[in-house]
């Protein structure tokens, strides 16, 4: 087990309750696409999955160490946060650097010397096809291009496991594609990651496990086939037939 | 205009230009780079929200901005040395000037600072950097760039303010004039003069300003 979490809670002061007890577990090389209402705090569970809010109560195992998620300290979440990798809707990257900088970035905090990090980086960039960009600043960049840089800066890290959250929202329909590509071809080599998508195609092409949030739980969780073809909670049968009407 | 007061104004020109190099000049260079340093270390504190320190801040920015620059010169040139710490002006000067630029630029760097947006220092902790490291390389910068062209005002605004020091004896360009029109009394000629010099100094700052502007206007813009 990569990773798993029992009993996460998180509640804002004000919005209330917003993760209402989750429990996650993550194999190696597993993808996983959690799906759902909008508000049902799928964005809100991967940001405590990387603390960058604080859960209030739960418990975490990864790699083998558990965590009390209503204690864990900082040094404990620098050492999760250096196995672990984020992509962000709206790509976050740095906007004073450039692509191939914007990668090495995370290299160098890890100690990684200036050269080594600097071809790392045009590796992790030419895997996503953009080795034609190296020196571009964001602005300068298509959003499709843009999150392919934010893939690229986080698989770079060689992470244990890769969360995306809604990776194509921001894109249009025609750079969606290429992005979708991107994951999908590091889907192929078996990275672990969580997607948070509306892509609902994409997710059962790619997807070991499918899962459905809605109001704060995991309201079902099934491999790709069963899931979309027959699910078992009721919301799930809803949500599923509300999309494809 | 009479032959002798043209014969003046260009007597007087190298000495009230000479002065101008040799101290507005490096008074401002001076006092503003350290009131950079102040007003960075000003603009973390509160930025960190230190605790003490950030309240300390607040009441730098306060009193430094609430009271006249005059009479924080007056307050140390002359008031010092009543309680034993005696100064000298040109030192002095670039202190108090300091510590005045210091207030103003640490309130336009903190809010260039809240303005870069969250998500980058987010983005910094995801790929594993400290938040020392992530506003040392990232949100900095991109605050600094915020915030050059109101530190370019502010320092235009210091080399024309720093006729303000003639009063506690810096010979500074406009004590300089008031010298030689001690000598001639033809204000009308010579404040102009030196005003003209002052105009001088601003508008090469403006473009300079201007310049740099376009250079950093944003990360490589189309
Ligand atoms: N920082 C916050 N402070 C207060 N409330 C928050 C905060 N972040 C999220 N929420 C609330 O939590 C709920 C879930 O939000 P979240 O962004 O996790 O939903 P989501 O499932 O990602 O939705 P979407 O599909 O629209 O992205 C929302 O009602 C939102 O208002
Ligand atoms: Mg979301």
């Amino acid at each position: 087990m990569l990773l798993s979490v029992k009993n996460l809670r998180k509640s804002f002061p004000e919005t209330g309750e917003i993760l209402r007890g989750i429990d996650l577990e993550v194999e190696k090389g597993e993808i996983i696409s959690v799906i759902g209402p909008s508000g049902g705090g799928k964005t809100t569970l991967l940001r405590c999955l990387n603390f960058l809010e604080t859960p209030d109560s739960g418990e975490m195992t990864f790699e083998g160490e558990t965590y009390n998620l209503s204690s864990i300290g900082k040094k404990q979440i620098n050492g999760i946060r250096k196995r672990t990798a984020f992509v962000f809707q709206n790509f976050n990257l740095f906007a004073n650097k450039t692509a191939v900088q914007n990668v090495m970035e995370g290299l160098l905090a890890s100690g990684m010397g200036k050269k080594d990090a600097r071809r790392k980086a045009e590796q992790a960039l030419a895997d996503v096809n953009l080795s034609d960009r190296l020196d571009y600043y964001p602005n300068q960049l298509s959003g499709g291009q843009q999150q392919r840089v934010a893939i690229a800066r986080a698989v770079a890290l060689d992470p244990d496991i890769i969360y995306f959250d809604e990776p194509t929202s921001a894109l249009d329909p025609e750079l969606t594609r290429e992005v979708l590509d991107v994951i999908a071809a590091l889907a192929g080599q078996s990275m672990t990651m969580i997607v948070v998508t509306h892509e609902l195609e994409f997710a059962r092409r790619i997807s070991t496990k499918v899962m459905l949030m809605d109001e704060g739980i995991i309201a079902e969780s099934a491999g790709a086939e069963k899931f979309f073809n027959s699910p078992e909670s009721e919301r799930t049968k809803q949500f599923l037939e509300k999309i494809n009407s | 205009m009479s032959e002798r007061v043209i014969r003046i104004l260009i007597e007087s020109f190298p000495k009230i230009l000479l002065p101008g190099l040799k101290m507005t000049i490096p008074l401002t260079v001076f006092a503003f780079s350290l009131g950079l340093i102040i007003a960075v270390i000003t603009a973390l504190i509160q930025y960190y929200n230190v605790p003490l320190l950030s309240r300390a801040a607040r009441v730098y920015i306060w009193i430094i901005r609430g009271t006249p620059l005059l009479v924080q010169l007056f307050v140390v040139f002359y008031g010092l040395p009543g309680v034993g710490i005696m100064t000298s002006p040109f030192p002095t000067a670039v202190a108090v000037f300091a510590i005045n630029e210091g207030a103003y630029a640490a309130e336009t760097i903190r809010a260039a600072l809240e303005a870069v947006p969250h998500g980058q220092l987010e983005a910094g902790y995801c790929v594993g950097m400290s938040r020392g490291r992530t506003v040392r390389r990232i949100i900095l910068p991109q605050a600094f760039r915020t915030a050059v062209p109101t530190l370019g005002n502010e320092l235009i605004s210091m080399v024309k303010d720093t006729s303000l020091a003639a009063n506690i004896t810096v010979m500074e360009m406009f004590m300089t004039t008031q010298r030689i029109n001690a000598v001639y009394y033809e204000p009308l000629a010579l404040y102009l003069e030196v005003g003209l010099i002052y105009l001088i100094f601003s508008t090469v700052l403006s473009r300079v300003q201007r310049v740099a502007e376009k250079k950093l206007a944003s990360y490589g813009r189309r």
